[in-house]
């Protein structure tokens, strides 16, 4: 549907400002917020496990705390970078509504960038990176609770969820990276178009 | 237009406070892990391979809310960006 209205600028495909339809900066200003929040406190709370566990006497104790407290930190690490990627969609919404009003003053149609791959990919890539991180901490518990009865069960448990913490969070700076490729794409875009209306303009 | 610059600064400020934060806490970090390698007393310095981890974990933490607030004055600074664009353009173009 929105083909039809599709334009070039420079290298890139815009299309009208009122032609599109999800809008991602707007669920992304609502949520950096939380996210924020229930990162430091994961953070703080993975922190306050650590020290309570250095006082731990009992060795079985010490190992259950630690085979679940890094996924509590690794949760609220991936929390926080969850937020700082809601915050890049955030200022690409920001440059897009910039850039409209940009247009708009100068009595031009306002144009946006068409939504490329990259800005496509962010938000699932990110989510997945916190779906598995949430999935670590979970198995952190179940690793935490067979050490009691199953020792070597817990063990093939801890040999796959440590790497599997760290792909959580390579997913989430993924993720950012694709959200800054997406800002350079923005950016590329708003200084084509003022070129653009520049050589209309000047003709 | 005053307010969002007043706000832009004081997130840049904010921001460089938490990394001031970071420094000390990763320069205490490495402190603390040198110590515990070199054997010496202390409880605090005996308990170190527990807790050094997750605090080290929250200075990261800290790190990455510090790159949270300067990408709210960023967003700042692109709203003021964008309102001096559309008063001063115009002007230029016409």
């Amino acid at each position: 549907m929105t083909t039809a209205t599709l334009s070039r600028v420079g290298r890139d495909l815009a299309l009208p400002r009122e032609a599109e339809g999800f809008d991602m900066p707007a669920i992304a200003r609502r949520m950096w917020r939380p996210l924020l929040a229930m990162g430091l406190m994961a953070v703080a709370a993975g922190v306050v496990t650590g020290i309570v566990q250095a006082t731990l006497s009992t060795p079985l104790h010490v190992a259950q705390v630690a085979a679940w407290n890094p996924g509590l930190l690794f949760l609220g690490v991936g929390l926080l970078l969850g937020s700082v990627t809601f915050l890049l969609a955030t200022i690409l919404g920001e440059l897009r509504d910039g850039g409209t009003s940009v247009q708009k003053a100068l009595g031009e149609q306002a144009l946006i960038l068409k939504r490329p791959l990259t800005g496509k990919l962010f938000p699932p890539v990110m989510m997945m990176g916190l779906m598995t991180l949430l999935a670590t901490l979970v198995v952190g518990f179940v690793e935490a609770a067979r050490l009691d009865t199953n020792p070597s069960g817990a063990a093939d448990i801890a040999a796959w969820v440590g790497p599997l913490r760290f792909a959580g969070v390579a997913l989430l700076f993924t993720s950012v990276s694709l959200a800054l490729a997406t800002i350079v794409r923005s950016l590329r875009f708003q200084a084509g178009r003022i070129q653009q209306i520049a050589d209309q303009r000047s003709k | 237009m005053k307010d969002l610059d007043r706000e832009a600064s004081q997130r840049q400020t904010l921001a460089f406070a938490l990394l001031g934060l970071v420094t000390i806490g990763w320069m205490a970090g490495l402190a603390f892990g040198f110590a515990a390698a070199g054997g010496a007393g202390g409880s605090l310095v005996r308990t170190t391979p527990a807790w050094l981890s997750p605090a080290l974990q929250g200075v990261i933490g800290i790190a990455i809310a510090s790159v949270a607030v300067v990408l709210t004055a960023i967003t700042r600074r692109i709203r003021i960006r964008a309102h001096v664009l559309s008063e001063a353009l115009p002007r230029l173009l016409n």
